[in-house]
Order: C-alpha cells, then structure tokens, then sequence
C-alpha cells in the first residue's frame, strides 16, 4: 500500500518534477520564471543559481509516462505562495476536479470525483511516502497534519486511480506532498501572520550544513486558529483549535551512490467542535461544546542507492505513533512501515519498476461503551507490484502495464491493475488513456465499530436501543475505472488539459437493520442491530477542464471548470424493519446517510485565478471560485472570492496580506459528519510576515539580481 | 537517456530541436553555464585560433540547444571579445573553439578528438559524465535533477588551461582522468 513518495522521487530530498513532463507542459510558455530566478534571463544567473535549477526528474521512473497518461495537476512552492493559503487543505481549493469543503474550522472533506466527506475513503493522502490515510477511519485528520507550507516543495494531485502504484485506497485520486530537501532550505526562516482564520501563527526554522553533503533543519511551529461562523452565520461556532509541530530533517550523500534522508516530526494539538446534543436522534436544535486532543511523532528514513545511471534500489521505514482523544474514546495508533523498491532501465523499449511492502499498524481504542470491538488489533500489510513502461513507437505511444497484489489482514489477497496509454501527436498535443481497477480497503471502523443509541419511543413494548455496527464480513469496494484525456498547449501561451472518467463501482458500502433481538439484563430491552455491508453499487462519471493562459510573463490567467455525476444506487440498503413502519426512521436515516455519504457532490465547480507581478518584488492573486449545490444534503452553492498580494521589502522581509470570502458574511461549504454541528466559513482578511536570512534568500534566489561573479 | 530525451520531446521541449524551438530547460541551464565556464578559464595567450578576435563556441554533434546559446551570447563579450557559436561539422575545424560541448552521441569519436586536440587549448565539455573518463576536461552531469559539472585538472593542465579555484570548488572535481574516479 502507498507506493513510492512522490510520483517519482527517489530522493525526497530533491523536489522534482515528478510529474516534470506536466509541469514543464504547464510552464513551458514561462520557463523562464518556472526556474526560480523570477523574470531574470538565465544568461545573467550565476552559476550558483544555474546549479539549484531543477532540470530534470531524479527518477527515471519520474519521467515515464505513468504520471502522464492521468488526470494530475501540480501545486509548486510559487503556487503556495501565491494562494495565500493557510493550510495544505486550504491550499488544494485550486486543484481542478478536486472537492475541498471545510467541515469546521480543523475538519475538511477532500475528494476527487465524488464520495466526499469528512473521511474521504477513496483519496490517498502521503507525505513523503508516509500515508497519513487513517486506517481506522477509513481517511485523513487534516488538523493532525498540518505540514509547514514553507517546507513543501510541491503537491501532486492525481485524480483517478493510482492504486498500481500508490496501493490501496487511491480509489478516486492520490494526493502527493512532497517537503523539500534540507539542502534547500538553508539559513534561518521566521514568519507570523494573523487574521480572522489565524488568530496568530509562528514558523522558525534553521538549515545549516555539517559540510557540503550533509544539510539539516530543524523548526517549530505554532499555529492558534480561529473559530468560524455558526450555521447561519450568527456568532462563534465554538470550534477554534490549535496546534505545536517541531522537527527536523537531514538529507546526506552519503556517497556518489548513496542517498540518506532522515526526518522527523513532532506534534501536539487540540480542537473544539461544536455537536448535536441529541445525535443521533436529531441533527438540529441543542449543541454541546466539545474537545479533541491529539498528538503524534513519526520517524522516515529513506535510502537510495543509483547501481548506475540506469537502476536505482530505494529502502524506506517508517514508524508512526498518534493518540487522538475523541468524546467517543481515546484511541492510539501505531505504524511500522517498510518500503522496498527498485526501478530500472532494462533496455531502449524497458523501464521496469518493482517493489514490495510491509506494514503494522498496532491501535487500541478506550472507551467508556466500548464503540470499538476487540479494542485492540494488531493488523499487517504486505504487498508487491511490478509496472513496465513500454516504448511502443519512440517518441509517440507509450504503454504502460502495472499490478499491485497485496494482503491485508481486513479482506485478505487484493489484486490491483492498470493499463495506461498516452499518444503524443506532436511535442505539444497528446492523448492518453486508461483501464485500472482498484479498491478501498476496509478500516477498523468498517469491520468494528459499535455504537449503541436510543431510538425515540416506538409502539414496542420494551424500549428499543439501535447498535450500529461493522460487520465482520465486510469486505473491499471496488471500481473499475475508464480514463481519457486530452492536453494542448497552443502556441506556448495556452495549456489546456481535459480529462474524462467513467467509473464503475461495486461492492460498495450498505446499510442493513436487521432483526429486532431482546435483550435481558436489568433493564431488558429490544436492540435493533444495523450493520454495514457491500450491497451498494453504482458509477460516477465527469469531465475536468483546466488550461492557464499566460499573457505575457507577468501575467497568468487559470481557469477550470469541474462537471461531475454520481449516480450511486441505495438498493443495497436493506430496511425490512423500517419499511414495514415498525420504528421512526429519522436517526437510522440520518445513519444511513452518513454511511453511503452520497449527494456532497457538486454538479459543477468553476474557478478562474489570476496572477500578476506588478514589479519584480510586488505580486497580486485573485481567486473565484462558485461550487454548486450540494444535492443530496441540501447544501446551496456558493462562490467564494480571495485576493492575495504579497511584497518583497528589504532586508530578507516579505510582506503578504489578503482578504478571504468576499462575496458573503459566511457561507456553509458541507453537511455536518456525524454528530459535527458544522460551521459556515466566514471572510476577513489576513497578514503575514516573513523574514529570510541572506543565506536562505540565496537558497530562494530571491535576492536581488546578483552579477555573475568574473575572474578572480 | 533515450527514454529522458524522448519523455522532453513529447513534453513539447524537443531536445534534438530545429533551431526555432526552444530547447529543454536542462539545456538552456547548460548553454548559460557553458557562457558561465568561459569567465573561469584562462586560455593561453597565444591560442586557440588566435587570430580569430571572437571567442568561438562549438557544438559537435545534434545540437541540443536549438538557438538558447545564440540567443544567451547576445551582445555578451567575453574576456571583452565577442562572441561566435559554431556548429561543428568536420573535426579538423575544432582546433579553433575555445569551448567546445560534446553532444552525447559524440562519444564514440571522443577519444579522437582529445586526441587531435592535444596542442590546442581547447576547453572540451561533454554532454554527460561519460565523456570524462575519454580525456574531456569537463563533463556535465545531473543530479537530483540538477545540472552539475566535473572538472578533470589533469587534462586542463596538459593542454595549458588556467580554471579558477571558485570554478573548480563548484565542480565535482576529478584530480586525474582516471576512469570512472568518481561514479
């Protein structure tokens, strides 16, 4: 499961166009900026500055057109920068095809192509190879991984299985974060900002050299955020948090051959949220304020060797450890991953990738009502996949075939294919497609969870108790998907990229009641059992449309346009109690919707961006966005508009400062999960403050325009 | 390589490029460091091709740069000379470069031209690490993706080419030319 960190990125270290061949497609009418040297010629960069140039991926594997023939969309560290993002999850509103919904103020849905919610359980989510998908939730706690934006050196998004590779659970799409190299972040960093979403946020961080193979940094961070609107928009939606990360990264060549990347973080946090006092019997009236604990350390070290030019050998392991305190329970999870994997060039027509996995993953979860059941489990993971890219006509057809087969402890063997194709009609215009089929796993919550409630009074004699559960059985959801997609960049100015999916899903999860049982004891009681299953089936299909439009050097236009259908069958969910009118429905149904998580989907999602350097140290961005409505949870649509400038000022100081949400006082962007009032996000402005010592300025080569050095 | 060449060209960054399109980012990196070498080098007084004021760079072999390098030395001078790109077809013509690039399919006939070009001081560059261990005193490479440089200073001492200290502390330097010293 996960596969490789980054698309292709041997060394972590080195940023690289993983997805090179797109950016470069994306950047080719701007190069010239792409390369961290702003809007200089590179006839007037140093050869210092030529030297940080990334030119090309590390990894052959980087290049293939595996990343290519798919629907992927590339976030740099000058796309961070110039969102005024506060957060990854914030900062991944501008992917195209991608849903990003703010639940409240440390909960986000983020999914492609459809099944959004809070616990997205088709999207994969790495960073740096390490999987920060929650396998006992089925998805991933935004507000526990909270990467420094300032240490990412870009965002891979890909839309679309990537279970070949990645492993399992890259059902609708992978998202890819990739920190920078501790070589590229020399010298010393401070930044703070406030706001309306920031109360008030601190980054330091020092990179410094043990000589010129060996680089560290170590930071600390702080983040205090905000509350956001309550649902309607009126007052505090008591849902502020906040969180402290430390840590530290050491990239080391240990030789010509050898590669060492070792980091590691640390992080405490907690949040409140606001929740239905009478969940599950009622998604309305009465909150309870509540609090959310976390924290978490893991610790990467990765090793790669290059045997020669053309083969490569990369050894990785992880240990993950986080405690989540949650008002249902507390619960602890720890991961031993290990990562093997070995690519080479087998010969003009070859690139073979192959590689195998093990993982651990140890949890137990303590509650007063045992909603877990063992409450305690030790699982294992392995898995091994082989993918070759095939050079059928050089220069024009690429095939790519690839498996993953892994064993998981849940649903036993899984088998995981793909078979991708990409045409290139001229260096400018090429199609691409493919078939792959993958699966979500189950998680502990889909096989253990129990959760008992009191249903409101019913016509029975003895009071009736509802046990939501997972059932053993529960097995795997599956999708075959059907890709295509089309790129052109016209003229050099114009980058368009269209990409359509059809997907076909199967096994999908159900909700079952059962049969009313007694129960005896000292308050006998009728229990109505209501279990998931894998009876639901059904497809989604869509288009995303993304092009840029570059004016001229200083000026950039995006716009991307997003249509998606879901049309999931709820046939699977069996209800004979209910439809024989036995019990009221209303929590069960609001169960049920919870557990097919269908309708957060919108229909449409338009963006335009804009990016304008005004002068070389002065920029500005402007972003609307309008989402359709949320069908099935009887969300409205929203647009939602930002702008960002930001400043160089002198001294190694950045100035940048925004204003989020102008259209409305405050909108609601998704549906409660669970027992989660919910909250509406609100707009304000933001300013941020950033300094850069000189040697840090030259790692960003944003210092001012240096003359190449002459004789000595 | 192959497959890294052919992955640029379907990019819309054709490498072996007519001189209209713009050559891969990796090769405008390496035509400005080839400007980049010249302000590190001093070349003998009397050669090469003294007679010639413009300071010549050649190409041998497809050239990878479609017209970056043209475009770069515009109106450059260098060691207050003018500046002249040559695209290489016969190897008698290469006594007269200052700087010479390799094209990676020039290997083969490497040895040769080291050979040929032993009395004239003529900084050689090859394409890829492959060329140092055939006698060119410097070669690229990339690593991490990034454009790097090797510096043989046993062969640019024989042919009587001064590279500067703050040149050589940016190479992956190689004392000798002895083969695959450093891969």
């Amino acid at each position: 499961m996960r596969r490789r960190n980054s698309v292709d990125n041997p060394t972590p270290s080195v940023g690289r166009p993983a997805l090179a061949g797109l950016v470069l497609f994306f950047t080719a009418a701007w190069q010239a900026r792409g390369n961290g040297l702003g809007d200089r010629n590179l006839a007037d960069a140093s050869l210092e500055e030529l030297m940080n140039i990334e030119v090309r991926s590390v990894g052959r594997k980087s290049q293939k057109l595996t990343s290519v023939a798919s629907a992927v969309y590339l976030i740099t560290r000058e796309d961070l920068r110039r969102s005024g993002a506060a957060s990854v999850p914030e900062a991944l509103r501008m992917v195209p095809g991608l849903q990003v919904a703010r639940i409240d103020a440390s909960k986000w849905a983020i999914s492609a192509r459809g099944f959004n919610r809070r616990f997205a359980n088709k999207m994969l989510v790495l960073v740096d190879g390490r999987t920060i998908y929650n396998n006992m939730y089925s998805g991933v706690y935004w507000d526990q991984n909270d990467v420094p934006l300032e240490n990412i050196e870009r965002i891979e998004v890909i839309r679309g299985p990537g279970a070949t590779m990645w492993g399992a659970n890259a059902v609708n799409g992978v998202i890819n974060i990739i920190t920078r190299s501790s070589s590229d972040t020399q010298g010393a960093m401070v930044s703070t900002g406030a706001g309306t979403e920031d109360r008030g946020s601190a980054f330091v961080q020092y990179g410094g050299a043990v000589n010129d193979r060996l680089h560290y940094r170590v930071f600390g961070k702080a983040n205090n955020w905000n509350h956001l609107s309550s649902p309607g928009g009126v007052g505090s939606s008591g849902d502020d948090w906040r969180q402290r990360r430390g840590g530290g990264r050491m990239d080391w060549l240990v030789s010509q051959r050898d590669n060492l990347t070792i980091h590691g973080d640390g992080y405490t946090g907690s949040a409140s949220q606001s929740s239905f006092a009478n969940f599950p019997r009622q998604t309305s009236g009465p909150t309870l304020r509540e609090q959310v604990a976390f924290d978490g350390s893991y610790l990467l070290t990765r090793w790669e060797r290059s045997h020669s030019e053309d083969s490569t050998t990369a050894l990785q392991v992880y240990a993950n450890q986080e405690n989540r305190r949650e008002p249902l329970g507390d619960a602890r999870l720890q991961t031993l991953d290990l990562d093997l994997e070995h690519r080479y060039h087998r010969s003009a027509r070859h690139d073979v990738v192959f590689g195998g996995g093990f993982r651990r993953l140890k949890d137990r979860i303590r509650s007063v009502t045992r909603v877990f059941d063992p409450e305690s489990r030790t699982d294992h993971l392995a898995s091994g996949f082989l993918q070759d890219d095939v050079c059928v006509l050089p220069e024009r057809l690429i095939l790519t075939v690839g498996t993953k087969l892994l064993h998981n402890s849940y649903s036993g063997f899984e088998v995981q294919p793909s078979v991708r194709v990409l045409y290139a009609a001229s260096p400018e215009e090429q199609f691409w497609s493919a078939v792959s089929r993958a699966v979500r796993t189950p998680s502990r919550r889909d096989q253990d969870l129990r959760i008992r409630f009191d249903l409101p009074p019913q016509a029975t004699p003895l009071p009736v108790v509802g046990q939501f559960g997972g059932d053993p059985d529960f097995g795997s959801e599956k999708v075959i998907a059907y890709e295509a997609g089309y790129r052109n960049l016209f003229h050099r100015r114009v980058a368009v990229d269209l990409a359509s999916f059809f997907n076909r899903y199967s096994s999908l999860e159900s909700v079952g009641a059962g049969q009313l049982f007694l129960e005896p004891g000292p308050v006998p009681h009728m229990v109505l059992p209501i279990r998931v299953g894998n009876k639901n089936h059904g497809h989604t299909y869509g288009v995303d449309l993304t092009s840029t439009w570059s004016l001229n050097s200083r000026w950039r236009v995006y716009g991307n346009y997003s249509w998606l259908r879901v049309n999931i069958s709820n046939t699977g969910n069996e209800t004979p109690f209910l439809s024989q009118g036995g019990i009221s429905s209303s929590p069960v149904a609001i169960l049920f919707s919870e557990v097919t998580g269908s309708g957060r989907d919108p229909q449409h999602t338009v963006q335009v961006r804009t990016s304008i350097d005004v002068t070389p140290g002065f920029g500005v961005d402007a972003a609307v966005y309008r989402v359709s409505k949320l069908q099935g949870v009887n969300i409205p649509g929203y647009a939602r508009a930002d702008v960002h400038v930001n400043w160089r000022l002198r001294g190694g100081l950045m100035l940048s400062a925004g204003f989020r949400n102008m259209l409305d006082p405050s909108h609601r962007e998704m549906l409660s999960e669970g027992s989660i009032s919910g909250s509406e996000m609100r707009r304000g402005p933001y300013v941020k403050l950033t300094w850069t010592s000189r040697s840090a300025q030259d790692e960003e080569q944003s210092a001012p325009d240096r003359r190449p050095a002459g004789h000595e | 390589m192959t497959r890294i060449l052919w992955v640029a060209a379907v990019m819309g960054l054709a490498n072996p490029a007519p001189s209209h399109v713009v050559a891969s980012l990796e090769y405008q990196v390496k035509a400005a460091m080839l400007y980049n070498f010249t302000k590190f080098v001093e070349w003998p007084v009397e050669s090469p091709g003294a007679a010639d004021r413009a300071v010549t760079f050649c190409i041998l072999g497809p050239n990878p740069f479609g017209s970056a390098l043209e475009e770069l030395l515009e109106g450059k001078l260098v060691m207050g000379r003018p500046t002249r790109v040559h695209h290489a077809a016969e190897l008698r013509e290469l006594s007269r470069c200052h700087i010479l690039f390799l094209a990676g399919s020039e290997e083969r006939r490497t040895p040769e031209i080291v050979r040929m070009l032993r009395s004239a001081s003529v900084l050689t560059v090859g394409d890829d690490e492959r060329f140092l261990k055939l006698g060119t005193v410097m070669a690229f490479s990339v690593r991490e993706g990034k454009v790097r440089f090797t510096v043989n200073t046993r062969a640019a001492e024989a042919i009587a080419l001064r590279i500067s200290s703050k040149l050589l502390k940016l190479a992956i330097t190689v004392e000798s030319g002895r083969p695959g010293a450093e891969m």
